[in-house]
């Protein structure tokens, strides 16, 4: 039961309060990402070992645990970065063979790139439409920015930049990696706004999170325990 | 306007390259500081430095590069740009060429356009436009198989020397048939066998380095 989303029902999210729809009959329990017995070695540590989890399409599940006990290291498996040393991992199938949206420590932003320079060449790399990111700019709080090169921006903003990524390519499965870090009031207001709409459309987030934040997670996946 | 991904990734590395600013002409600046500085240490007597420009222009050329390679996937790296990009779902074969091409154009290129001059300041016999072509071809040689040194320590600070350490065994074919050919050139006697090896050394490295940069790069 894998969803496929055309690329029309995809193109149809973004900022027009359309939903991505799941097939006729499952609007729900469509399963977004399955990790079955999963180990993670890093060096000459064990991260985790037989880790199992199933994240259903509009679910969140918060990513808890220690640092050191592989947070990052789970949210890059997942991504395709590295390589599962036992286990497999089934992520749903995205439009033109994407993967995930991954937001990181880094913000992915050059030091001379500016907001809306940065989202120009996303959108075309993405095959994402140009005419949104005005809308989308002004969404996350940075039209008066965008033409700021990133040397000169915050932390704060160019986590701001990181989130208008993911509303111009949209995508099902978001992995964020501490996705609060940096960010004021107001743009975890703006964080945890963007997640709920996430989910109401369909797609599954797993956040890396040490704070609570507004947003309850549908699940904890506390990595402790699986040391 | 058509648009795609790979361009995109292309257009993307120019503007940034352009944006880098003084940064851009460093190859280029290397290689006519080189040349300039040669006669000053070989000496003024015209035989010796027609003589010794092939070699020297090649060098040069090779030498050049190195101060500018070791950034091709660096930057990207150092940001996480690179993550997003093996996300998109471009191949990152095309991605990774697509980058190298575009710093050749910005730093390569310059210096093979810059040959004519330098052939004239070394004294050459005969200095025409053709003098341009085995630099042409020995420079997107070179910043093919640089990028795969380029892509082996990307993860690295301060990686330069070890660039220039595994990828100067790959410049050797390079230099020996492009000084060779452009002897040809500079003395009057037009192409001759090298230009085929050099051409066909580029093709091989444009037939491998994608395939080895983006396995380099997938590599954590």
């Amino acid at each position: 039961m894998y969803f496929i989303a055309t690329h029309r029902e995809l193109q149809f999210v973004l900022g027009r309060g359309g939903k991505i729809r799941v097939s006729e009959n499952h609007s729900s329990f469509v399963p977004i990402l399955t990790i079955d017995s999963l180990t993670a070695v890093r060096g000459y540590n064990l991260l985790f070992q037989g880790l199992n989890f199933k994240l259903q399409s509009g679910q969140f599940a918060a990513l808890r645990g220690p640092n050191g006990t592989g947070k990052t290291t789970l949210l890059r498996m997942i991504a395709g970065f590295i390589e599962a040393e036992t286990g497999t991992i089934e992520k749903v199938e995205e439009y033109r063979e994407r993967g995930p949206f991954y937001l990181g420590h880094d913000h992915g932003l050059r030091a001379s790139e500016t907001p809306l320079s940065h989202l120009t060449d996303w959108a075309d790399i993405h095959y994402s439409p140009r005419s949104d990111i005005p809308d989308i700019l002004e969404r996350v709080g940075l039209t008066l920015r965008q033409h700021v090169p990133a040397y000169s921006l915050s932390a704060g903003q160019k986590k701001r930049v990181a989130l208008a990524r993911a509303l111009i390519t949209p995508r099902l499965l978001w992995l964020l990696d501490e996705p609060a870090s940096a960010l004021d009031t107001a743009g975890q207001a703006l964080l945890c706004e963007l997640m709920k709409e996430h989910l109401d459309e369909g797609g599954a987030i797993l956040a890396a999170i040490h704070d609570d934040l507004e947003l309850t997670p549908d699940l904890v996946l506390d990595l402790g325990a699986f040391a | 306007m058509m648009r795609n991904g790979v361009a995109a990734i292309f257009r993307r590395e120019l503007s940034l390259a352009w944006a880098g600013g003084s940064g851009l002409f460093l190859p280029a600046a290397f290689f006519a500081g080189t040349i300039f500085l040669a006669p000053l240490g070989i000496g003024p007597e015209p035989r010796l430095l027609a003589a010794s420009a092939p070699g020297l222009i090649f060098v040069a050329l090779c030498l050049a590069s190195l101060t500018t390679l070791e950034r091709i996937f660096q930057a990207d790296l150092e940001v996480g740009a690179l993550d997003h990009h093996r996300l998109s779902g471009l191949s990152m074969e095309l991605a990774t060429l697509a980058k190298v091409a575009a710093h050749w154009l910005v730093s390569g290129l310059p210096i093979a356009l810059l040959t004519p001059v330098a052939a004239v300041m070394m004294r050459a016999e005969t200095v025409t436009l053709q003098s341009i072509l085995p630099v042409f071809l020995g420079s997107i040689t070179i910043f093919l198989w640089g990028g795969i040194g380029a892509s082996l320590t990307a993860g690295l600070r301060r990686s330069g020397p070890l660039v220039a350490l595994l990828i100067l065994p790959l410049f050797v074919p390079v230099v020996i048939f492009g000084a060779e050919e452009l002897n040809h050139v500079l003395t009057g006697q037009g192409f001759g066998a090298g230009l085929g090896l050099l051409a066909a050394n580029s093709l091989a490295a444009l037939a491998i380095s994608p395939f080895a940069m983006s396995l380099a790069l997938k590599l954590e």
